[in-house]
């Protein structure tokens, strides 16, 4: 690092060194580990352990020892260990990736687009795959198998994002301001025609598709942790790894040119990673909205503006987001279930607001 | 010509980026691979969906024959054609209550007690498809004990307590609604918003739901944890009672039970049929889906209005007017069809704050039914629900059209 772009910049730029760059106080950085650490290991427990079917705290203890391969003599019922381990597990892991690919999506957006209310909807990722959800089930192709609705999701949403893409580089270079307009452009047509469809769905349609437009990891069984899981995590791994290159962009384009970052493929790269993370988690959970956009700008408070760290910490409070609202939608309304997109948008809405008010009075941070 | 270049440029720039996405594609068929044969293992077990093939076929060709054969053929003609039906529906459904049997084996209890009586009952339904149309007045079966039952619609639950089986039900949705008990037992919502763990909670050993139910996924996860699980179509035609009380019947082990009601739901239909069939100038009416909000929607050919309509000896105007399934309300098309009564739901009434207020959509007012104030408005259920109260459910639109015709055609 040492000869790197970084080093060069903070030599000729000492204001770049002390925004962007600058270093946590000492006890800051471990203990701020340490909390998202701690919550995303608890929350992760707690929805193992809680639901609206009643299993001993015990005996899910006595189960994973066995899985182990450790038996420690618990017994439990065949039906407690399907609750346990074919629904809650799978629901589970999908909601923690789900939730880390959607929090490190909208910082990696933020930072690229220079834009603080960027996420990972507004590269059209979300409304390619409701518009195709939308679509396929008024079709009535859902009926061919449990894997059309992901996958018409997946590839809706991808194919959006790589039109909106082509459209806003097509005078040559990718301007990421047009791609933000073209993206809010895109997104209201592809409102209006979901909305048209709804129009003319009857009763049954209807419920289906609002009920995916609200986002439900009800259905997580471990076939989508198999075919979603990698994916994101793979989108999540390479979006950690250009945490530099991020820190170089919020420079501008031309000042990260010219301290030798390929703009052009790095700005391809991130947006495809962004769109797959994201795009693989709303396949298999619907539109879950808030989470990124809000997940960055929590941890920013505590991490500040410097990518390498804020892009993990996204994650991880993505994850840890995700992960409790999931356990509020499996267990208030019991017996029935609540969608996840309404509860998170109940907790995201007054963290925001609440970042806007602070982020104003200091007017420490653009919101 | 630009925009193009953009895409393509896009496109070919560097595969590599593709490549993920690529890779997705291939997990996301292997996966679905997986599920592909998760669901034929599924099929496999299913009676429904062993059934449901039959069913269908009877269902597709059923909606258009009865209304014909009620206005230009005599009566008994048409009560021999529903008899074949019957049989056709029981060759179809022969073999099934055995296969039903053994598969709610292994959901009940592992008390050997209980296994014992269950197999004295797989003995006697197994015997039964022989006599069953011999007997008369067999003693009533009763299902498996240990049968906890949750059912995932309203006019399943109503066959539920037709049957006279409510002491099994342990569950229901939000739109079983009828009859008034059903509030007693546990509610778990919207069925097609399930929540996985309150049903397994309820430790129930079969759901019977419809094609509404769902997320898929938690049907899957159902199945997984080890719960039998019915679904029952939603067929449009005047035996979708029978149908689905014979489907319920052997799934549950009680086919003579079944078979009694299905009978009874059957003579009571032909009368009600029959009656309301050669109406000379029927009235013409067109049923309204109201919603809250601005947009209504118009329910016309292949919906369950129309079987409904026509089996009352009315005409449906919608169908006539060439408005298939669910369409938004235009105004003009609506008085261009000039319906003389409208028909209504409960439910959607009280959405747009009483039948007052439905003079107030545009067009509406503006039709002979309009002018008349000639509506009709029915408990959602009790009109598409299409479960043991359908024959009734007829004759109350039929009685309505035959009290406002006088009126009418006096006009």
């Amino acid at each position: 690092m040492a000869n790197g772009p970084l080093a060069q910049l903070r030599a000729r730029r000492p204001e770049f060194a002390a925004n962007v760059d600058a270093p946590l106080p000492r006890v800051v950085e471990p203990l701020v580990w340490g909390v998202l650490s701690a919550g995303l290991i608890g929350i992760a427990l707690a929805n193992l352990a809680l639901g609206a079917f009643d299993v001993e705290l015990l005996r899910i203890v006595g189960l994973f020892f066995d899985k182990l391969g450790i038996g420690l003599g618990i017994e439990y019922t065949e039906r407690e260990e399907a609750v346990v381990w074919v629904i809650r597990l799978p629901r589970m892991v999908m909601a923690a990736l789900v939730g880390a690919g959607l929090g490190i999506s909208g910082a990696a957006l933020q930072g690229l687009f220079r834009n603080p209310l960027a996420d990972p909807g507004l590269i059209g990722v979300s409304s390619g795959a409701a518009f195709a959800v939308a679509l396929s089930v008024v079709l009535g192709i859902t009926s061919w198998g449990l894997f059309v609705q992901p996958l018409a999701a997946f590839s809706g949403g991808l194919v959006l994002m790589l039109l909106i893409y082509g459209f806003a580089r097509r005078s040559g270079r990718a301007q990421m301001a047009t791609m933000l307009l073209v993206g809010i452009a895109v997104n209201a047509l592809l409102g209006a025609a979901i909305s048209f469809i709804l129009s003319f769905s009857n009763d049954a349609e209807l419920r289906d598709i609002v009920f995916w437009m609200l986002g439900s990891l009800a259905g997580s069984l471990w076939e989508f942790t198999y075919s979603a899981g990698p994916l994101i995590l793979l989108a999540v791994i390479f979006l950690v790894r250009q945490s530099s290159a991020l820190n170089l962009m919020s420079l501008g384009d031309a000042e990260a040119k010219h301290l030798g970052l390929r703009v052009q493929r790095t700005q391809l790269f991130i947006v495809t990673a962004a769109a797959l993370a994201t795009g693989a988690g709303v396949a298999v959970a619907g539109v879950i909205g808030f989470i990124g956009l809000i997940s960055p700008h929590i941890v920013r408070l505590a991490v500040g503006p410097d990518h390498r760290r804020l892009m993990p910490a996204s994650a991880m409070a993505g994850a840890i987001l995700v992960l409790g609202a999931d356990l509020g939608a499996r267990t208030i309304a019991a017996p029935a279930e609540m969608p996840l997109g309404v509860l998170t948008a109940i907790i995201g809405t007054p963290i925001f607001l609440f970042l806007i008010d602070r982020a104003r009075r200091s007017l420490a941070m653009v919101i | 010509m630009r925009q193009c270049a953009g895409v393509m440029a896009c496109l070919r720039w560097r595969v590599c980026a593709l490549a993920p996405a690529l890779l997705a594609l291939a997990l996301l068929a292997a996966a679905m691979l997986s599920a592909a044969c998760t669901e034929d293992r599924r099929t496999a077990e299913g009676p429904d969906a062993a059934a449901a093939p039959t069913e269908r076929a009877t269902d597709d060709s059923q909606p258009a024959a009865p209304s014909e054969q009620e206005q230009s053929e005599p009566q008994p003609n048409q009560q021999a054609s529903t008899a074949a039906s019957v049989q056709a529906v029981e060759q179809s459904t022969g073999p099934s209550p055995q296969s039903s049997s053994q598969q709610a084996a292994p959901e009940a209890p592992q008390q050997a007690a209980q296994q014992a009586a269950q197999q004295a009952a797989q003995q006697t339904e197994q015997s039964a498809p022989l006599t069953q149309s011999a007997q008369s007045g067999p003693p009533l079966e009763s299902a498996p004990e240990g049968t906890r039952l949750i059912t995932l619609f309203g006019d399943v639950t109503e066959i539920i307590y037709a049957l006279g089986l409510e002491e099994y039900l342990v569950g229901r949705d939000a739109s079983s609604v009828y009859p008034p008990q059903t509030e007693a037992v546990p509610n778990l919502g919207f069925a097609g918003a399930l929540n996985v763990e309150a049903i397994l909670e309820l430790n129930p050993s079969l759901v019977i739901g419809t094609p509404m139910a769902g997320p898929p996924g938690v049907l899957a996860q159902l199945q997984a944890a080890g719960v039998e699980l019915l679904i029952i179509d939603d067929f449009n035609s005047l035996d979708a009672p029978m149908i689905k009380i014979r489907a319920i019947g052997d799934a549950l082990g009680i086919p003579q039970r079944a078979e009694a009601l299905a009978l009874d739901v059957e003579q009571r239909m032909a009368q009600v049929t029959a009656s309301a069939a050669d109406v000379e100038q029927p009235v013409r009416a067109l049923m309204l889906y109201l919603r809250r909000g601005g947009l209504q929607l118009v329910s016309g050919e292949g919906n369950k209005s129309q079987t409904i309509i026509e089996a009352a000896g009315g005409v449906d105007v919608a169908t006539a007017a060439g408005i298939v399934g669910w369409q938004p309300l235009t105004p003009e098309a609506l008085v261009a069809a000039d319906p003389e009564v409208y028909l209504v739901m409960d439910l959607g009434v009280g959405a747009i704050g009483g039948l007052d207020a439905l003079w107030d959509i545009p067009g509406v007012a503006e039709t002979q039914a309009g002018r008349g104030r000639y509506v009709i408005s029915m408990p959602d259920l009790y009109l598409l629900g299409f479960g043991p109260r359908l024959p009734e459910a007829i004759a109350d639109l039929a009685a309505y059209f035959q009290s406002i015709q006088g009126e009418l055609r006096g006009e």
